[in-house]
């Protein structure tokens, strides 16, 4: 026996052991991250020539479907039939750029592979289904257009949430983006991404300043929401961990939007929700589809006391008397409405041009709806707020509320209650 | 062996089926090519088998078992991912089995080859710089470019000098620990053991210079160093002064330290190798680092049980016939199969191990070193997959496309059957149980070891230099080598 050519032996075992442990930890333990990590483009070839199932908004509307697969002479995959509206939503899936947005976090369940799709009765366990997902949104394509219109040519987003179930109604961000060309925006697939914007209402994030208009009460809210800056969980891919906080309150609009529903809830923040049903169906036929799961409302934690919440919506309330807007009224009935707003910087470029932000909630004495808004800082389209009057982004949020309010029947999901 | 047979045969049923069912792309013909090439890769390894039988047949039983498993499964793969390698990766397994019943032939000549470490370096010099430069088309095409050290002859018959390289590399060190050429006599160079080494480092140094392989060159060092440091264990015999044995580890473990430290210097100030690490570190920084990204994409992709043969994604993967063939086994076989995989490997040096501990004398050098190249070669080509290390060049051995590549490795497996035959042959003449040979042995070595054969600093006349168990020519007179204790 040689001690020497015994322990060459045993270091040489011990390392493939070490390959072991990392094949384990790249194939099973950080498999789902990679699977869903923006170089992969694994997802949208493998959904070439495959069925799919479609997006629709809440009220109907078609936001991404399928072209024939067998079509030979479709350069694309799928068809977007509002452009950029939903880009930031749905996203993308494309032959080079790969997947984005909804195509991408839901995609097991589009293209069928999920186990609630796959496995509807017992005897799918031994025959191969091939029935497809589709979702239905929560966001509602009247509200999604108003939002739109309101912002107009200016950059920033507006996001509109339902407070008790976090059922997202409206969720518009500009600069954005048509994914019927994504692969012509971005020829070399996801490594280079030059032509696509990175989506404001929950990625970017932006130093927050409240404004003499909402005084102590929009100080508080945005103490508050900058003390729990991690993500919302939103079910839409590559929203960051957290956002570093930098001199003044940080947050993302989508943030700022859920910290104000979370003063009309009681306190509490409902996890955000831009997929409100998913159902499966056969390909290749319109309709059977088979309500396979509801999005339950989940909380994500509380913000305020139930107290301090309520004392919070009456100083906004007070805060909403001393900006110019007067809420339409719904069914010849007075709408009265809860205000914040200030001075808010691309966290990107603290020292570039102040634009402002807004969160409004309506009705003010029990709110169904949280709107928040956030221009940016932009000299040439006169957007320069560095006082944080914020009249214009509060406009903006009254209009985008109207079209919530007028819905009527604003969309209750499944409440588990919190 | 029957199994292994199977396994081969199985693997490439299977492979067939998806071949016959999802991928219609390749048409008929190459499907009945490639039937042929299976039919023959079979043959080859049923006859590589008789021969075993015939010309070794005390040899280790477990060892072609486990080198046939990797190479139908290589095969399976290569011609999986590019139906037009089939052919040409059939002759390396052809070319590889014919080598290993060559070198069962040829190994009773090993003394005469160990006896010529200066020519045997040589050679391995040549066939290193012919890799080299033939990689030298690469340097061109940018900051990171995998280097390739291909030598290209035609599309059957591309090589890897380098990998039949690490064999000769071997040879040559252990022939250096037996014998030393004229030019290493006592009189100039004393301590060849650390003269080799020094050589092996400056060799391998060039070879990152000019060939930009992290891998291949820790590959060629270790080749040169381990026979060098494994002598002077207690296999060579007790005569040699502890003192001088630890002294001379020493002096090893330093000449490994420079060459470390030589890399680490090389690899801050050269472009190329700099890069490498670079993207080891973080490759989500731009599409150069897209090469192992994308092995991680496809390793999760198979999961556990992975997505099944014929069923994965290659062709995202850049060169997934050598370089990335472990991440396109990972995706269809999942973590189950590339795990078996890892195993076979570790039963390969496990198995290489032993053979070198029923053994004595250089050729104990040689099949422990012939191993361990193998398992180095299989950890870097594996670990750079896996990003534990930077990726380099990386050809998985048996595994991994390549014809001289499988050639080299299956001379170290040629060697190492006959190193087991002729220990396996020599213990049932005995007539005692082949492991009792050396446990017998070590009982001895200790007391032989404590006795006062030299004292510190004191230049002992050594007696007889070492007993060698296959020593070919007595009357050959060895040069006396120096006490090393004066190092």
């Amino acid at each position: 026996m040689s001690r020497r050519i015994a322990r060459l032996a045993m270091v040489l075992g011990a390392g493939f052991v070490v390959l072991l442990v990392q094949l384990t930890n790249v194939g099973y333990l950080s498999a789902e991250s990679l699977r869903q990590h923006d170089f992969n483009r694994r997802a949208a070839a493998a959904a070439l020539g495959q069925a799919r199932g479609t997006i629709t908004s809440a009220d109907g509307e078609t936001i991404a479907s399928a072209i024939d697969p067998d079509d030979a002479g479709a350069r694309r995959l799928r068809s977007y039939p509002h452009g950029t509206l939903y880009a930031h939503i749905a996203g993308y899936l494309a032959r080079q750029a790969g997947a984005g947005g909804l195509e991408r976090s839901y995609d097991a369940e589009l293209s069928g592979r999920a186990a609630d799709i796959a496995l509807l009765d017992i005897s799918d366990l031994f025959a191969d289904s091939d029935r497809i997902g589709d979702l239905r949104l929560a966001v509602h394509h009247g509200v999604q257009l108003t939002a739109r219109a309101a912002l107009g040519d200016r950059d920033g987003a507006v996001v509109v949430v339902h407070p008790q179930s976090g059922a997202i109604l409206a969720l518009w961000s500009r600069p954005s983006f048509d994914p019927n060309v994504v692969d012509e925006l971005m020829p070399d697939g996801p490594a280079l991404l030059p032509g696509i914007p990175v989506a404001r209402a929950y990625q970017r994030s932006y130093v927050l300043t409240a404004g003499t208009a909402s005084g102590a009460s929009g100080e508080t809210l945005l103490q508050r929401a900058g003390a729990q800056p991690a993500a919302t969980g939103i079910d839409l891919p590559g929203e960051p961990d957290a956002v570093a906080q930098l001199d003044a309150v940080t947050l993302t609009p989508l943030q700022l939007a859920l910290a104000a529903a979370g003063v009309a809830n009681e306190g509490i923040r409902m996890r955000p929700a831009v997929v409100q049903q998913i159902s499966a169906r056969a390909p290749r036929t319109a309709a059977a589809a088979a309500a396979v799961q509801d999005v339950a409302a989940t909380s994500i934690g509380s913000l305020f006391e139930p107290d301090e919440a309520a004392s919070l919506l009456r100083a906004m309330s007070v805060a909403a008397t001393q900006v110019p807007i007067r809420l339409v009224p719904v069914d010849g009935v007075e709408v009265s409405a809860a205000f914040a707003g200030g001075a808010a910087r691309s966290a990107d470029n603290v020292g570039g041009p102040a634009g402002s932000w807004a969160v409004l909630l309506a009705p003010a004495d029990a709110p169904t709806v949280a709107v928040a808004v956030l221009i940016e800082g932009d000299a040439a389209l006169g957007v320069v707020d560095p006082q944080g009057s914020g009249t214009l982004a509060t406009m903006i949020a009254a209009t985008a509320a109207e079209a919530a309010l007028a819905l009527r029947a604003v969309p209750t999901p499944v409440d588990d209650g919190p | 062996m029957v199994c292994t047979t199977f396994a081969v045969a199985a693997l490439g049923a299977e492979h067939n089926s998806v071949w016959g069912g999802a991928d219609r792309r390749s048409g008929a013909g190459s499907l009945w090519g490639a039937v042929g090439w299976l039919a023959a890769v079979v043959a080859g390894g049923a006859t590589a088998r008789a021969a075993i039988k015939r010309w070794a047949p005390n040899s280790n039983e477990i060892l072609f078992g486990i080198v046939g498993l990797l190479m139908g499964i290589g095969w399976v793969f290569v011609a999986r991912v590019d139906s037009l390698l089939a052919s040409s990766q059939a002759v390396a397994v052809l070319l590889g089995l014919a080598a290993i019943a060559a070198t069962l032939v040829a190994a009773r000549h090993l003394d005469w080859l160990l006896s010529r470490p200066g020519a045997c370096g040589l050679v391995a010099a040549v066939l290193l710089a012919a890799g080299s430069f033939s990689g030298g088309a690469n340097v061109s095409a940018g900051a990171y470019d995998p280097p390739r050290q291909w030598l290209d002859l035609g599309s059957l018959l591309s090589v890897q000098p380098y990998g039949l390289a690490k064999i000769v590399v071997v040879i040559a060190a252990c022939g250096l620990t037996a014998t030393a050429p004229r030019w290493l006599g006592p009189r100039f160079i004393p301590h060849r053991h650390v003269a080799g080494a020094s050589v092996a480092a400056v060799g391998a140094w060039t070879l990152l210079v000019i060939g930009a392989d992290l891998a291949s060159s820790a590959v060629v060092f270790a080749a040169a160093w381990l026979p060098l440091w494994l002598d002077g264990d207690d296999l060579v015999g007790s005569d040699v002064p502890t003192v001088a044995r630890s002294t001379r580890a020493r002096a090893l473990n330093g000449v490994i330290a420079t060459y470390a430290i030589g890399v680490g210097v090389l690899a801050t100030v050269y472009d190329r190798l700099s890069a490498q690490i670079r993207y080891w570190l973080n490759p989500w920084i731009d599409a150069e680092g897209a090469t192992v990204v994308d092995a991680a994409f496809a390793i999760s992709d198979g999961g556990i049980t992975g997505v099944g043969p014929g069923l994965g994604a290659p062709q995202h993967l850049h060169e997934p016939h050598s370089d990335f063939i472990f991440a396109v086994i990972a995706e269809e076989l999942g973590i189950v199969g590339a795990a078996a995989l890892l195993v076979a490997f570790m039963l390969l040096i496990g198995v290489g191990a032993d053979i070198a501990q029923k053994t004595r004398g250089p050729r104990r050098l040689v099949a422990a070193a012939a191993t361990s190249v193998i398992g180095l070669q299989a950890f870097f080509a594996i670990a750079g997959v896996l990003r534990l290390l930077p990726h380099t060049v990386g050809a998985l051995p048996f595994v991994a496309y390549g014809q001289l590549a499988m050639i080299g490795n299956c001379i170290a497996v040629g060697l190492l059957l006959a190193i087991s035959d002729a220990s396996g042959a020599s213990a049932d003449e005995s007539g005692s149980p082949p492991r009792a040979t050396p446990s017998r042995l070590r009982m001895v070595d200790p007391a032989a070891r404590d006795a006062p054969t030299g004292e510190l600093g004191m230049p002992s006349r050594r007696p007889a230099r070492r007993r060698r168990r296959t020593a070919g020519d007595p009357a050959r007179a060895e040069p006396q080598q120096l006490p090393l204790g004066d190092l």
